[in-house]
């Protein structure tokens, strides 16, 4: 994941607001950060294989990755 | 009650635009670059069908993405529209088993919403290329056909609707009704 990805995946994660999906605050940080739609995709495809693969759900996930890649 | 179409670049954008005229909505087709904020105050919006192969021209979709995110009304997407909003959530679309320009048979498989007092069965005209492969979790089908089986879906959680026929065209049986189906889901919302 790039980094700027990391940093708005992680803003993500930070600023979620009450009853927000994981695609909302993905994508508000997204356009927020001047990132394209494929980076979105690709960050969220990244999410979404995590979340799979160790029956998490996806904030779960999403600190998961941070996590590995800090 | 106010829904504008989103501008995909489809060939029958204007006929969604004029089905909802007819249903007296208050309606205009906006570009898919408008800015959500600049869309004003709307009850819904119908993401039109367009040319993009969605899997791998997503940018040619502008706002879509902010549309659908931001959204708290309902909205409908059609063909392109519904390809769109099945990779936003994590589903895919790829290449149709047998691209599509014809009349085809729809099973209702959810006769609620939007497709709430319309027979189980009946004939919607298709143009497609592409279709839904795999539908997104929290999302579930609600008609197929004989070649298609993801005709119709929605979201579990959010006012969000799917279509891969066109309810906009004549040769769509109850064409009308559904996009009246739809608006009762769209008053439905704001109760």
């Amino acid at each position: 994941m790039r980094p700027e990805c990391r940093q708005a995946l992680s803003a993500a994660v930070h600023n979620r607001r009450r009853d927000d999906d994981m695609e909302q605050a993905l994508g508000r940080e997204f356009r927020k950060a001047g990132l394209i739609y494929h980076d979105y995709l690709e960050t969220m495809d990244e999410v979404r294989t995590h979340m799979r693969k160790n029956k998490m759900d996806c904030w779960d996930s999403a600190k998961a990755i941070l996590k590995e890649k800090e | 009650m106010r829904v504008f179409v989103v501008d995909n670049g489809g060939q029958w954008t204007h006929r969604e635009w004029r089905v909802l005229k007819y249903l007296q909505v208050e309606t205009k087709i906006v570009p898919n670059t408008t800015p959500f904020d600049q869309l004003g105050q709307v009850d819904a919006l119908v993401l039109s069908g367009g040319a993009p192969d969605v899997a791998s021209e997503a940018g040619r979709m502008g706002n879509n993405g902010e549309y659908i995110d931001k959204a708290d009304f309902p909205i409908l997407g059609i063909c392109a529209g519904m390809h769109f909003m099945a990779n936003h959530f994590g589903g895919s679309t790829g290449p149709a088993i047998r691209a599509e320009f014809s009349k085809t048979r729809l099973y209702v498989d959810e006769a609620d919403g939007l497709f709430a007092g319309l027979p189980k069965e009946f004939d919607v005209w298709e143009s497609h290329n592409d279709e839904v492969k795999n539908v997104p979790e929290r999302f579930e089908v609600l008609a197929h056909s004989n070649t298609c089986k993801v005709e119709a879906m929605r979201s579990i959680k959010r006012p969000l609707y799917a279509l891969q026929f066109h309810p906009e065209v004549e040769n769509t049986d109850f064409g009308m009704d559904i996009f009246r189906n739809f608006l009762k889901q769209v008053e439905e919302w704001q109760k």
